[in-house]
C-alpha cells in the first residue's frame, strides 16, 4: 500500500493539513498547466 | 491512499482516459507530422477538446493520493467544471498575455467546454442511463 502524501510529509491534523493540501493541490495544478502549455 | 475506497473510478486506467491519450498519441505522432498546411483541427482544436478527458483524471489521481479527494468517485459535474474554468483563464489569457506563449482563440474555449462535457456524460453514462458503473 502507498502511503498518502500528508502521511509521507507528517502533516496531520486540523487546519495544517487542510492548508497543505491546498497548496500542495495548487502546486501541482500550476506546475502541470505550464507543463502542458508548453509541452503539449 | 486514504482509507476510503467508495466509488470506481480508475483513474489511469479509465476507459475514457486511455482512449483520449490514444487519439492524442496519434494525432501527435502519425498525423501532425505529415500536414503539409497548417490544420485548426490536428494542431489546435482536437489537443483542446482532450484536455479534459487526459488531463482531469491524472489532476484528480494526485488530489487523491494529496489526500484533497476524499472517494473513487467518477469525476463530479463541479469538478469538471472549476478545472474547465481554470484551464480556459490559464491557457487562453496567462499563457498568451502572460507567458507569451500560445494565441488566445474563442473556439477553444469552446473545445476545452466541450470535451470536458462530453468527458463527463461518458464518467457518468451509466448513472444517466439509469444502471450503476463500476469501473475498477
Amino acid at each position: 500500500m502507498i502511503p498518502d502524501l500528508p502521511t509521507l510529509t507528517g502533516a496531520s491534523g486540523g487546519w495544517m493539513l487542510l492548508a497543505f493540501k491546498a497548496v500542495a493541490a495548487m502546486g501541482f495544478m500550476t506546475a502541470a498547466n505550464v507543463f502542458i502549455l508548453y509541452a503539449c | 491512499m486514504p482509507a476510503e475506497k467508495r466509488g470506481g473510478f480508475g483513474y489511469w486506467r479509465d476507459p475514457v482516459f486511455l482512449a483520449g491519450l490514444a487519439i492524442y498519441v496519434v494525432n501527435r505522432t502519425l498525423i501532425k507530422p505529415h500536414l503539409h498546411h497548417y490544420s485548426p483541427l490536428f494542431h489546435g482544436h482536437l489537443n483542446d477538446t482532450l484536455t479534459v478527458p487526459v488531463a482531469l483524471p491524472i489532476y484528480l489521481f494526485v488530489y487523491r493520493w494529496i489526500g484533497f479527494r476524499p472517494d473513487d468517485e467518477p469525476p463530479r459535474w463541479w469538478e469538471v467544471g472549476l478545472h474547465v474554468a481554470v484551464w480556459i483563464v490559464f491557457f487562453e489569457w496567462f499563457g498568451p498575455v502572460v507567458l507569451h506563449h500560445g494565441v488566445y482563440d474563442p473556439i477553444d474555449d469552446w473545445c476545452i467546454a466541450g470535451g470536458g462535457l462530453a468527458a463527463w456524460a461518458l464518467w457518468h453514462l451509466g448513472r444517466l442511463m439509469g444502471t450503476p458503473r463500476n469501473i475498477s
